[in-house]
Order: structure tokens, then sequence, then C-alpha cells
């Protein structure tokens, strides 16, 4: 199955939401010192989600008829998901409105919830495929590994923009290494657990590691984001990492995810007739 | 307790010959590469002797249908009588059913740009016939019945089938008896 | 939903191509289920229709069609023995006829095999065929030059009225013979004076079963009920195969027998029951003629040991086989027409027949050896038979054998082969040799080809003739399996171009005559529903219990009197007797007994047999081409025994190069142990997109009999011996 505009959907999503969550918390901490990148972030993060939902729409047979997908929210996953995303947008247009009008309280309120929105509706799009008939997806991991994606790039983001407007004085970047190591050490043994597995979820491992792209998948995510950020920390270096290297360290990563987000969907085996054991 | 009408795969007159699958195609006019009814090879040595042995399988009209509570449009129907219906005109072909079912049956039409399934020929039942499957199996090895009505002697699985609990599949099974190889 | 799914066989008819399918959806949205509209309003009417493909089963279909456009083929209950089912090729057929691959006009080639083709008319069609025939006539004073290759692509009756072409414009060289079931007629015509099965129906009624090299589960589904339903009775089944087949799997017991070596299993199980008594004294003394004789050739030749080594099957199990079958009656044996496709094929459905005849299970209802049947056949052939024109050289027409057919058209001298018409067969695909058959069309002058398809044999014609379907052509149909005869209505109208093979003889003689009057004497018009009239007589009417031929339009009957074969004991051979002793077989070059006939054995070289049997999704080359058909199966594959391929360093579907000395196909492999370790299996048929033809690696070694009764002896098409490299 071919799955571009999910990849996309997901990823982007994913980049909002940890940007979103992201921003929120370092703005509770007084770390954006000027409204007018938080206004310029938060709008720019409205985009990417809003790039994201439109791109999920063109994963449909019937694009012009989404709006059904609105129904079932007794049941159905991806219905909770629109409107978990849909309800993230609306209050994240009330947060950009606070940025502009300079209502601090009322910003960390609408900020909070959108965060929460958010947060809630990366879950719920992960939960569509927590199933039963995708063994090596029934389980944690697609929770775990779609927050990982927000956790890994959403911070980089944000930091990458301040430091573009000089202003980022947190270091909010020192998530991304950290994350990364969880983010490879997480992935290792999951690949390990599929890996004692039977049937599908043997099959799904070896897929996912006989993928051509797999190591690019693990060095842009996991290693480079590693090797390049810690030395930071570890060598006590004063300097802060250069923007254009937090620039590129980004978008390797960004790419990383991309791919990432490629094999999950490429490589996962269904309960099949006959490969029951 | 509600009718639960399901299939019975009588794997023991099943003679592998595809021609319930091939009717299913012929009655609803299905495109090309779409089948809603599918005949398996069960694996040859299952019951130790290797051996030639088939079952037909189409959609189990489950109990819990996966299909139904990941379709984010409703476009499923848990009918009274238990046949669960897909309605082609709600849905948008998003996949999720595709997904969700354990045992591959919703198919995505690369033509209609939408999702398909068998849907235990209702109108066909409604007007007192048979399914179009059922109807053309050469060895009635295929059969559609209410399976509450039905005993302990029809199993819920054969080797190979994926586990009939998650959905509650409805579909019950009739063991192959083993060719003895002189 | 219900209606949707109707519109797309409209749109493929209305346009002859695969836009518009399914339909656009423009309804409300979130409506529920869609209301019935205008376009459910259609004229609905069903036709009856008969599958006429070269099978057993013959079934009598039902047809729905609304608004012109056929929606529904199913079987017709009325038939007991279709049983109101078809298989998975007759539920294709709404995908043959609107098949976007149909050959939609006459068209012409550019090149024999360039594939370059361009769509001409029917007269600029009509007009090249008949001026090459005038000319080959006039340059070699006959139309012997002129070669017809017709067999069983559609064995409806008025179908050979292709024949009839033939016949109409002179005498001409004819492709005589069949690939099929020769040698088993042979034996059985030496045994008993003819082919002659019981009612098939009637398996149900036996207590034991034998299935003989044959594969109904795939060949012959509808007969599978009455087995099944044997079984029910309590009725035990035995299939004896060099495979397991899906027949095999729904049986008791499997004897898994080397293949060509039936004849010493069953001389051994004779063997068996002359030791011990079992056989029908008074039957034999009765209906039979040289039983003495062999039961002298079986004390004297055969011991329980020597038939267990050449079967490969232990003395224990023939000896529990022969005890089952002879003292268990009624015991019927279907004895198939793989397992005579062997250089002592004939010989060994002789020894099989010895069998149900020293147990006396011949007569028996529920019993007897059973293998096919022309006796509901006797139409009158008014679509074929047709004087040749005044003044026409020479006194007969020249036989080639169908089973040699390439080295013979490439031999023949006095005059050469110049030119063919092929109807209904594709040699290209279904003749052994493919690569000498290849030769033989290069060196014609001129090939037309009527058909449906673009196949391989249409590829190497100059003229390719577009014919019609059966649901667009009217005629009747009988089986050689069972005894039911049914009506073939004409259900929709030809599309395209098509036209039946009957119009087209027509078409082709009215330009004949055009061109030089008198050329042709076939019709040049008739209404084709009252030719299907012209078919019957009285003693087909009688038979079929019949006043007026026009009772078949109320649905199918069956021949009277047909349940068990042989039941008078009038036998139709030379003594009127059943014959172990037989001198016609002798005059034929054979042994008068059922003899054991050695087998053919495999070679350094090419150290594995390898059994090309038939497919369970196509008749040969038809159906499997289909895209229907390829959604279920798409490529073909050899069948290996895990050991020998572990040999070969063969593992799950690599690519296997199965090749001898004539060539070579390349299929990956299914490791299987329902097979041989010695022996290979790949089935034979067409894929459109593939290049696959099994017959690039068999031989034309002709099986021991079939001369007799079909003119030309059969082929041993398992006699193939292979060797296998992984690719
Ligand atoms: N689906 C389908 N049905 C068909 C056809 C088709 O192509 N496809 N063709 C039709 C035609 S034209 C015919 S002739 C019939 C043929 O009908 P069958 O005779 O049933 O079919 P085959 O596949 O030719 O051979 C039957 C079996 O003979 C076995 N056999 C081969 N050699 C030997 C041997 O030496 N001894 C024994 N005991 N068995 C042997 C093969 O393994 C095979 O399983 O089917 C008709 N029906
Ligand atoms: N290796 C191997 N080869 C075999 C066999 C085997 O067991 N092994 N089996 C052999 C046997 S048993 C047989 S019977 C032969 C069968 O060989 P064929 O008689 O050649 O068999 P088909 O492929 O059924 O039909 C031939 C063609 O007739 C065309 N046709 C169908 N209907 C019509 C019609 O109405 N008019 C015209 N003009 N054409 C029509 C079809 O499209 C097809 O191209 O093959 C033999 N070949
Ligand atoms: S039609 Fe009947 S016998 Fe044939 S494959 Fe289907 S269920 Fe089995
Ligand atoms: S088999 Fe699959 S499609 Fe059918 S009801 Fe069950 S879950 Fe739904
Ligand atoms: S593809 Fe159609 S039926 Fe399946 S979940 Fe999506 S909307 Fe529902
Ligand atoms: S019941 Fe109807 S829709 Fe379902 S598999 Fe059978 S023919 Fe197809
Ligand atoms: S191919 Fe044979 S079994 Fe199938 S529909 Fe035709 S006659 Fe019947
Ligand atoms: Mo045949």
């Amino acid at each position: 199955m071919h799955e571009l505009p999910l990849v996309i959907f997901t990823v982007f999503s994913q980049i909002a939401v940890g940007a979103m969550v992201t921003l929120w918390i370092i703005d509770l901490k007084g770390g954006v010192t000027s409204n007018k990148i938080g206004k310029g972030l938060s709008i720019s993060i409205f985009v990417i989600a809003l790039v994201a939902i439109l791109s999920s729409v063109f994963h449909l047979g019937q694009p012009l008829e989404a709006f059904r997908a609105l129904v079932n929210v007794q049941t159905s996953w991806l219905t909770r998901e629109i409107w978990l995303f849909s309800l993230m947008l609306l209050t994240m247009i009330g947060y950009i409105f606070t940025w502009s009008k300079k209502y601090e309280n009322k910003r960390k309120i609408v900020g909070g919830v959108s965060s929460l929105f958010g947060l809630i509706a990366v879950m719920g799009s992960a939960m569509i495929y927590v199933l039963p008939a995708m063994p090596a997806w029934n389980n944690f991991s697609p929770i775990f590994f779609f927050v990982m994606t927000g956790v890994l790039l959403g911070p980089l983001y944000v930091s990458v923009v301040l430091y573009f407007f000089d202003k980022e004085s947190m270091n909010i970047w020192k998530v991304a290494p950290l994350m990364a190591l969880v983010y490879a050490m997480s992935s290792f043994f999951y690949i390990t657990v599929l890996l004692s597995g039977t049937g599908t979820l043997e099959t799904t491992a070896n897929n996912i590691m006989s993928h051509p792209m797999f190591v690019y998948r693990g060095v842009f995510s996991w290693i480079i984001p590693a090797v390049v950020l810690l030395p930071f920390f570890f060598f006590k270096v004063k300097r802060k990492p250069a923007f254009m290297l937090l620039a590129i360290v980004f978008t390797i990563a960004f790419a990383g995810e991309i791919i990432g987000r490629e094999i999950f969907y490429n490589t996962i085996v269904e309960l099949d007739i006959n490969q029951v054991d | 307790m509600g009718r639960k009408m399901g299939f019975v795969v009588d794997s023991n007159r099943c003679i592998g010959c595809h021609s319930c699958s091939m009717a299913c195609k012929n009655y609803n006019q299905l495109n090309p590469d779409i089948t809603w009814r599918t005949v398996y090879d069960i694996k040859e040595d299952t019951y130790g002797q290797p051996t030639r042995i088939t079952m037909s399988l189409a959609c189990n009209h489950c109990d819990i249908p996966a299909c139904k509570e990941a379709c984010p449009t409703n476009a499923y129907e848990k009918r009274e009588d238990g046949i669960v219906i897909h309605h082609e005109e709600r849905c948008i072909g998003c996949g999720m059913c595709v997904y969700a079912c354990p045992y591959n049956v919703p198919q995505f039409d690369k033509e209609k740009k939408k999702v398909g399934k068998c849907h235990l020929c209702y109108e066909r039942l409604d007007n007192g016939q048979s399914p179009a499957c059922v109807s053309s199996c050469p060895t009635q090895a295929i059969y559609h019945i209410d399976t509450t009505s039905l005993g302990d002697e029809f199993a819920k699985s054969l080797p190979g089938f994926p586990d009939p609990e998650i959905t509650k599949s409805t579909t019950r099974f009739i063991k192959p008896s083993i060719v003895r190889k002189l | 939903m219900k209606l949707k799914r109707r519109t797309f066989l409209k749109g493929a008819a209305a346009t002859g191509a695969l836009v518009g399918l399914g339909a656009t959806q423009t309804e409300f949205p979130f409506q529920g289920l869609m209301k019935v509209d205008g376009s459910d309003q259609t004229t609905k009417k069903v036709f009856q229709n008969a599958c006429p493909r070269n099978c057993y089963d013959t079934c009598s279909m039902l047809t729905t069609v609304e608004d012109g456009v056929i929606q529904f083929v199913e079987g017709n209950p009325q038939n007991t023995y279709t049983n109101g089912t078809i298989c998975v090729k007759g539920n294709v057929y709404p995908r043959t006829v609107y098949s976007p691959d149909r050959i939609k006009y006459p068209m012409r080639q550019k090149g024999r095999g360039s594939g370059n083709w361009e769509r001409i008319s029917w007269d600029e069609a009509y007009t090249e065929i008949a001026e090459n025939i005038l000319k080959i006539k006039k340059e070699y004073g006959s139309t012997l030059p002129i070669c017809l290759n017709k067999y069983s692509g559609n064995f409806e009756i008025m179908h050979y009225g292709i024949e009839g072409t033939m016949s109409s414009i002179g005498y001409t060289t004819r492709a005589t013979g069949t690939p099929c079931w020769p040698a088993g007629i042979d034996a059985q015509t030496f045994d008993f004076g003819t082919i002659l099965n019981s009612d098939p129906e009637k398996m149900q009624k036996s207590k034991y079963i034998i299935l003989w090299g044959v594969n109904p589960a795939w060949t012959a589904v509808h007969s599978m009920n009455f087995i099944e339903a044997a079984k029910a009775n309590g009725a035990k089944v035995v299939v004896i195969d060099p495979i397991l087949t899906n027949t095999a799997g729904k049986a008791h017991d499997f004897i898994q027998i080397k293949s060509s070596t039936d004849g010493a299993l069953a001389l051994g199980m004779a063997k068996y029951i002359l030791d011990n008594g079992l056989f029908d004294q008074q039957w034999l003394e009765k209906n039979s003629k040289g039983y003495r004789e062999f039961f002298g050739y079986l004390d004297n030749n055969i011991t329980l040991e020597w038939a267990a080594e050449k079967t490969g099957v232990s003395v224990d199990v023939i000896e529990n086989l022969a005890r089952e079958y002879a003292t268990t009656k009624p015991a019927n044996i279907w004895i198939g027409y793989g397992m005579q496709r062997h250089t002592n094929g004939g010989q060994n459905v002789r020894a099989i027949d010895a069998l149900a005849a020293i147990t006396g299970n011949v007569g028996l209802e529920g019993g007897g050896a059973n293998y096919a049947q022309l006796d509901s056949w006797g139409f009158n052939y008014h679509a074929m038979i047709h004087p040749p024109p005044e003044g026409s050289e020479g006194e007969a027409n020249r036989p080639v054998n169908m089973n040699n057919f390439a080295a013979d058209v490439l031999a023949a001298e006095d005059p050469p082969i110049k030119m063919m018409w092929i109807a209904g067969r594709n040699p290209v695909q279904q003749d052994p040799e493919t690569t000498l058959i290849k030769k033989a069309f290069h060196a014609m002058d001129f090939v037309v080809t009527a058909d449906l398809f673009m196949n391989k044999t249409v590829e190497l014609s100059d003229i390719v003739l577009p014919v019609t379907t059966p649901f667009e052509t009217p005629g009747v149909n009988v089986s050689y399996w069972h005894y039911w005869m049914t009506l073939n209505e004409q259900a929709i109208k030809p599309l395209h171009e098509s036209k039946s093979d009957v119009e087209i003889a027509m078409g082709l003689s009215e330009k004949m005559n055009e061109l030089e009057p008198g050329s042709c004497t076939y019709p040049t018009s008739g209404d084709l529903n009252e030719w299907v009239g012209k078919e019957f007589n009285e003693t087909i009417l009688e038979q079929f219990g019949m006043n007026t031929w026009e009772e078949i339009k109320d649905g199918p009957v069956k021949m009277k009197n047909m349940e068990v074969a042989w039941k008078d004991g009038k036998f139709r051979t030379p003594s009127e007797k059943y014959e172990f002793y037989s001198e016609e077989a002798e005059q034929f070059g054979h042994h008068p007994l059922p003899v054991y006939v050695e087998e053919m054995k495999s070679t350094e070289d090419h150290p594995y047999r390898c059994i090309t049997p038939h497919w369970k999704l196509s008749i040969h080359s038809q159906f499997q081409d289909l895209d229907w058909m390829e959604a279920i199966n798409d490529k073909p594959y050899v069948e290996i025994h895990p050991e020998l391929a572990a040999r070969h360093h063969i593992k799950a579907d690599d690519l296997v190069k199965v090749y001898n000395e004539i060539g070579y196909v390349t299929v990956p492999a299914k490791l299987t142990r329902t097979v041989q370790v010695e022996e290979v299996v790949i089935y034979e048929t067409w894929y459109k997109n593939l290049n696959y033809n099994v017959n690039y690696t068999v031989k034309a070694i002709p099986a021991d009999m079939g001369e007799k009764a079909t003119g030309m002896p059969g082929i041993a098409f398992h006699d193939n011996f292979v060797n296998l490299e992984k690719v």
C-alpha cells in the first residue's frame, strides 16, 4: 500500500503538535521574548497542521466527500482524530489571536487547551493503527512512535525558528539528542521483540530491517541528532550550536521521520489466511 | 438472541474449484481485480500427511465487526439478521476498514475508489434465493444459515484462519477428512 | 448498490472499451440506502445456453439479459447433472463476452508474427481469402494445398460447419485424429466395441469408486457431487494418480502410482482376483470372449511382486485394493483421459477394462469401466455435410496427423500445403513441439484463423476473423460424458463485428461464387435458428423422448435408457461379446490380449518425467487469459518435490528452467510433497501476458492406440522427460 498522503499527514501533524506543546511550555516559562515571534511561530505551526490535514484528504478515494468522516465518533478513531485535530486548529486560531492581542493569561490557558487537544489527537491518530488485524501495531508502539516524532522534531523546529530570529534563550534543542537516544533504544527494543515473535510479527520485523531505506532512517533520525548535538552537552562547549547546524539537523531528522513513516506503512503485515501459525 | 446469518464452510466437501468465487464476481459484476470470495489452499501438511484441501472464505459477518468500528462514515450496517452490509454510497475510500478487518475482507477498488465486500447477497436472501456463491457450488460445500442454530460439531476456525474471537466471526467450519496415502 | 453494479457491463458493451467503469455517484450526502430509480426498470429476460467447451460437463446454463446486456450466467437446475451450478470457467462467461481483449473486427497482419495488424472490412477479408483459395486451385488443380485444423474450441453441433466450409470448396487436407482421448477410445472399442459409459449421475449408486487417472475436482466438477453423494451413502473412494490431486484430497485412499504403469497395477489386481477366485465366472461365460486366454496370461506372466515393483505400490496395497474392489458391489471405475496419454496408454486402459469385466461390474448399475460416450451425438450434421463443387479434382480429403501436425504439414507433397484454415483450435499453444509448429506456420503462403482472442496461433496468421461466443449465436449441445442435450439460444446480439463460424462460411461462399460462380457449395444464407432444427432426425428425437425438436426449447432433455452401459449385454465387438481376446486389436498391431506393454523410461540426460495435465482455471488455452481469472491466479508454476528441489538447490518461488532436447519453459517453483520425487508437474494453459507454453518441451510421441476409431494414434503427452536448472 502506498500511503504518501498519510505519511505527510502524520509526520506534519506530529511536528505541529510537538512544536505547539514546546511553544506553550517555553511561553509558560517566559522563554518567548517577542510577541511578534510568538505570533509568527504559532501561525507557522497552524500552517503545518493545516498542510497535514489537507494532505490527509488526498489519501481518501473520495476527497470531496471527506466531511462524511465526521459521523462515527462512537467507535471510529479516524472520526475522533479528525475532530481532535479540528479542535486543535480551532483553539489555535484563538491562540494566534491571543498572541497578537497580547492577552498573556488567556494565551497560556488557550495554548494549554490547544496543546492538550493536539496531544490527544496524535494519540488518537495512533489508535487507528492499534488493531488486532495488525499484530505488529497492536500494542503501545504506534502511540509511542507517533509521540516520539513530535518530541524529536517539535522542539527542534521551535528552536530553529527562535534561533533564526536570534531569540533562543532556553536551549530547547537539547531535548532532541536525548530523545533521539531514547527513540533509537526503544526502536531497537521494539524490533527485537517483534523478531522473537512468530508469523506476522517476525515477518514485519524482517520487512523493516530489509527495507532499502531502513539504514537512512536510523542514521537520520537517531544517530545524526545524537552525534551532532550531544558534544554540546559533554564537552562543555560554551558556544551554542550554530543556527545552520541546528537547521541541518532538523532537516535531516525530518527526512528520517518521513522515511520512517513510509517504512511503517510499507512493512506492516496483516493477519492473513494461512499466515497464522 | 437475534439471528446471526453467516456461512458454513464445509472443507470436507470443498473441492477447491473456485466456482463460488467467480460466481460472486459474475453476479456482482465486480471489477477485474476485486474478489469478494476467495478459495484458499489449506497448507498441505497441516494435518500431517500432505494433501490438497481447500476452504472458501468471504466476509464473516462478524458479531463485533472491526470494519464497522473503524469506519468513520458509518458505511457499514449490521442488520438485525446479522448480515454486515457495506453501503457503497457512504464510503469515502479511506481504507480504515481494510486495515481493521483481520480476515482481509474489504477490498479497495481502484476504479471506484471505494471499498467493497461480500454482503451475503442480502437482496437475494430477501427474495428467497440463495447467495450467488452458494447456489453455484457444485458440491454444496458452502451455505448460509442462522449460525445460532448450529451446534458444537461446527468449528469456529480451521488452521490458517485468523483468530475468530477478534471480531466474533460467525463463519462455521466443517473440518476436512484427510486422505490416506497408501 | 444494487443498481450500480449493473452499470459496468453496459458501459463496456456500449463503448467496447473499459472506460466508464464503476458508475459515478451523485446522490445526496448522508442518505441511506439508495432508492430504486428509473434504471431498474429494464427489460429482463432469461435465455437457455450451453457451455460448448471440450469438457465432460457440457453445462446447461441460464443467462439473464437486461437491456440486451448479459448480467448473470448460472447453471440450469433442470439439468440434473449440471444441477444449477457452473464451474469457475462458466462463471467467467460475462467477462469472456465483454472482454476488452476480444478480437473485434477482421484484421490483416502485415508480416506474419509482426503484430502489425490493420483493421479490414468483412468484404475485404472474404475477398482476400476467396482469391487465395481460387489462386491455389488454379495453380495446383485442386484445393488439397488447403489444410483445415479444427478441434475442440467449440463442440456445439453447428460448429461442425467449420468442416463444412472446407468440404464446400472441394477436397482439402484435414488435420485428422484427436490429441485428447484416442488411445482409450481404441482400447474400449477393442473391448466393448465402442465407448459407452453409464449415466454419471448413477455414480451415487456405487459402493466402491476408483478414480483412475482422472481429476474431476478440476476437470469435471459436477461429477464430484455424485461422488460426494456416493460417499454419503457409504461408498469408498480410491484415487490412483501420480499426483495427489484435489480429487485425491477428497478420497478415502490415494495410491500414488508411477506414471504409465497402470496396466501393471490392473494386471496385478486381476492376478489376485483370479488366484482368490473372486471373479464372476457366470458373467464371463455368458458375455465374454477369450477370458481363458487372459487368465492364462495372468497365470504365466504376472506376479504381484512384479506389479509392485513396476508401479511403486506395495504388494499389500495391491492385494487389499483388489480384494475390496472385487468384493464390494457395485464398483465403479472412472478411467480418465490423463492416464492414457502414454505410449502404453491404450493397453493400460484395456487392462483396467478387464478388471471391471472379470468382476462382473460391466452392465451393473453403479458399476462399469466408464470412459466416455458418443451415443448421444446422432445429429444430422447438416451444417457440416456439403458436397464438393462440381468438377472438383480428387476423390477424397487428404488426412494429415493432427498429433504430428507440424511435421506432417511440412512433409506433405503432391501437392504441398500452402494455406491453413484454423478455427476452434490453438495449435501453437496446444500441440506438442511448438517450435516446429511455428515453423510450419511460417512455411505457409496464407493462414486464416477464426478466433475470439489474440492468442499465439492468431499471432502467426495473416487474417483473423472474429467469432461469436455461445451467447451470440444459436446451437445445440450434447456431452461426451452425461446424456443431456441443451439448446443454446442466442441471448444477445453479436458484439463488435463478430460472426459465427457458419455465418463466416456463408459469407465466404457468397464471395467465392461472386468471383467464380459454382466454386463453393455452402449455402449463402439461412436462418440459424432454423438450422438448429435441421440437425434433428427421427432417431435422435426418439432417443431423447421428444416428438418435435422444438420441445428442447422447454429445457434440457436427457437421453433415455442410458443409466447403465452394456446392461443388455449386447457388445458392439465383432463377436458381440466383451473381448478379452481381440482380433481387431491384433489387426492394428497390438497384442490381442490386454498384456502389459513396457512404459517409457527416463534417460540420463533427462532424468525426470514432466507431466503436463489440465489446469483448473482454464479449458486449455481458454479462460485463464481473462482478467477476471487472472485475479485468482496470474502465473504458472512447476510442482517439484522438496527432495528433488534440494537436489537442484531450488527454493520455493525460484525460477526454474525445465528443459530437454527440443525446448524449455521457465517457471517459478512450487514445492509440494503431493507430487513424486522423480516427476515434476506443469499445468498446460495460456496466459495472455506471459510467454509461457509447456508444449515447447513436449514431443509428438504417439500413444499406442487411436488409429482405429479416430484415424490417428493419440499423443503420449506425459511421456515427456526433462532436466531442471535453477535460473
Ligand atoms: N478445468 C479443466 N477442465 C477440463 C479441461 C481443462 O483443460 N481444464 N480439459 C477437458 C478435456 S479436453 C479433457 S481431455 C479432460 C481431461 O480430464 P482428466 O483426464 O481428468 O484430466 P487430465 O488433467 O488430463 O489428467 C488427469 C490425471 O491423470 C493423471 N495421470 C497422468 N498420467 C497418468 C498415469 O500414467 N496414470 C495415472 N493413474 N494417472 C495419470 C494426471 O496426474 C492427472 O491428475 O478434461 C476436460 N475438462
Ligand atoms: N501439454 C499438453 N498439451 C495438451 C494436453 C495436455 O494434457 N498436455 N491436452 C490436449 C487435449 S486433451 C486437448 S483436447 C487439446 C485441446 O486443444 P484445442 O482444441 O486447441 O483447445 P482450446 O484451447 O480449448 O480451443 C482452441 C481455440 O478455439 C477457440 N474457439 C472457441 N470457440 C470458438 C468458436 O466458436 N469458433 C472458433 N473459430 N474458435 C473458437 C478458442 O478461443 C481457442 O483459441 O489440447 C491438448 N494439449
Ligand atoms: S464452489 Fe464449493 S467446492 Fe468449489 S471452491 Fe467454492 S466452496 Fe469449494
Ligand atoms: S469479516 Fe471483516 S469485513 Fe466482514 S464483518 Fe468481519 S470484520 Fe467486517
Ligand atoms: S473505506 Fe469506506 S467503508 Fe471502509 S472505513 Fe473508509 S469509509 Fe468506511
Ligand atoms: S454471498 Fe454474495 S456477495 Fe457474498 S461472497 Fe457470496 S456471492 Fe459474493
Ligand atoms: S467448462 Fe465444463 S464445467 Fe465449466 S461451465 Fe463449461 S461445461 Fe460446465
Ligand atoms: Mo481433451
